[in-house]
């Protein structure tokens, strides 16, 4: 288990967060946050393979009891855009589409996670779409939030060197996922390459830095190739990890192009799901 | 919280998704404390959504 960081690197986060936001800007001129790493100036609009320009926007900003027990109420904040294309995207239309929801001002929501900190909540959390592609806007309201807040950065785990180096040491726990368990599958349902090295890459990176909690998606059809594989290696590559298997897909977005992902996970792959997690001794979380 | 700090759920509708499976089985996005009050109240057994409700009951 890690500790948490110490008082003074607490303390210093918001400052630390506000310089590492000033680099994140200047880095849109050739941006590389995220494991594509395509180069695209961002500065001048919609650009790369995210399609996502200079200012954030977002689609949500609420109090929710949806995720981890340890992490709830948490103040969760969606912003627009993401750099995968997931099929099964519960948030398609605004996770493929950068341009969704409303203009993102930092101060504002900050002002509102601060209230909802006030009144009762545990965390706050940053998450999309995915919020690398905005890592310069979560970056300046990391820097308007408490220092004693409890931050949560919610991932997708295709990150780049350049979003890590910026992240190190500002969130107090990563709620990553584990989509896939193969580079096959992810390939045909989100249109990335080299998933796996990328993801397990980030999560061994993660775990070394805070509190790391793994998430993955049963998907139907996608037991034996996906969960089996991920498990297994969250059981030697990082044993003791928490982990959460959620079991709440639905055949959202463009889910029907793919036969195997027109319906809800069965109780029977529910069953054997939990039963290879348990056998493999994961720690799991509600 | 005091009469003037900012509401954080202002200006802004609150949403929860739900997706109904035709065995009864509730799917749930999104669920805000007010929402899973009312699952609660709709299935008093459903262990999983008590504990969310506990959790939100953390807010003022």
């Amino acid at each position: 288990m890690i500790a948490p960081p110490p008082a003074a690197t607490r303390a210093a986060r918001p400052a630390r967060a506000r310089d590492n936001a000033v680099r994140a800007r200047e880095l849109l001129s050739a941006c590389r946050f995220c494991a594509h790493e395509c180069g695209a100036d961002r500065r001048g609009g919609p650009a790369g393979l995210c399609h996502a320009g200079a200012e954030a926007r977002f689609f949500g900003a609420q109090i929710e009891v949806t995720d981890e027990l340890e992490l709830i109420p948490t103040y969760a904040i969606a912003l627009s855009g993401c750099d995968l294309r997931c099929a099964f995207c519960i948030t398609g239309a605004e996770s493929w589409n950068a341009g969704a929801g409303q203009a993102f001002d930092a101060a504002a929501i900050a002002r509102r996670a601060r209230a909802a900190l006030d009144r009762g909540a545990r965390t706050v959390m940053v998450l999309g779409g995915e919020p690398t592609v905005h890592l310069p806007a979560a970056l300046e309201l990391v820097s308007l939030l408490p220092a004693e807040a409890r931050l949560v950065w919610k991932t997708n785990a295709h990150g780049g060197p350049a979003a890590r180096e910026l992240l190190d040491g500002i969130f107090d726990v990563w709620l990553a996922d584990l989509k896939f368990g193969n580079d096959a599958c992810a390939r045909s349902l989100a249109r990335i390459s080299n998933y796996s090295a990328i993801a397990r890459g980030n999560l061994l990176w993660a775990a070394g830095r805070g509190e790391l909690i793994v998430r993955h998606l049963l998907m139907p059809g996608h037991l034996e190739c996906c969960w089996k594989p991920a498990a297994q290696w969250l059981a030697a590559a990082l044993p003791g990890v928490k982990t959460n298997l959620r079991g709440a897909f639905w055949p959202a977005w463009q889910s029907r192009r793919h036969p195997e992902m027109r319906r809800a996970v069965s109780p029977a792959e529910s069953e054997a799901a939990w039963a290879w997690a348990r056998d493999l001794g994961l720690n799991l979380i509600p | 919280m005091s009469a003037d700090a900012p509401n954080p759920n202002a200006a802004e509708p609150l949403t929860t998704e739900f997706l109904l499976l035709p065995d009864g089985t509730v799917l749930v996005q999104n669920l805000t404390p007010a929402m899973a009050a009312i699952l609660l109240e709709l299935n008093p057994d459903e262990e999983a959504i008590r504990r969310r409700v506990t959790a939100g009951q953390a807010m003022d």
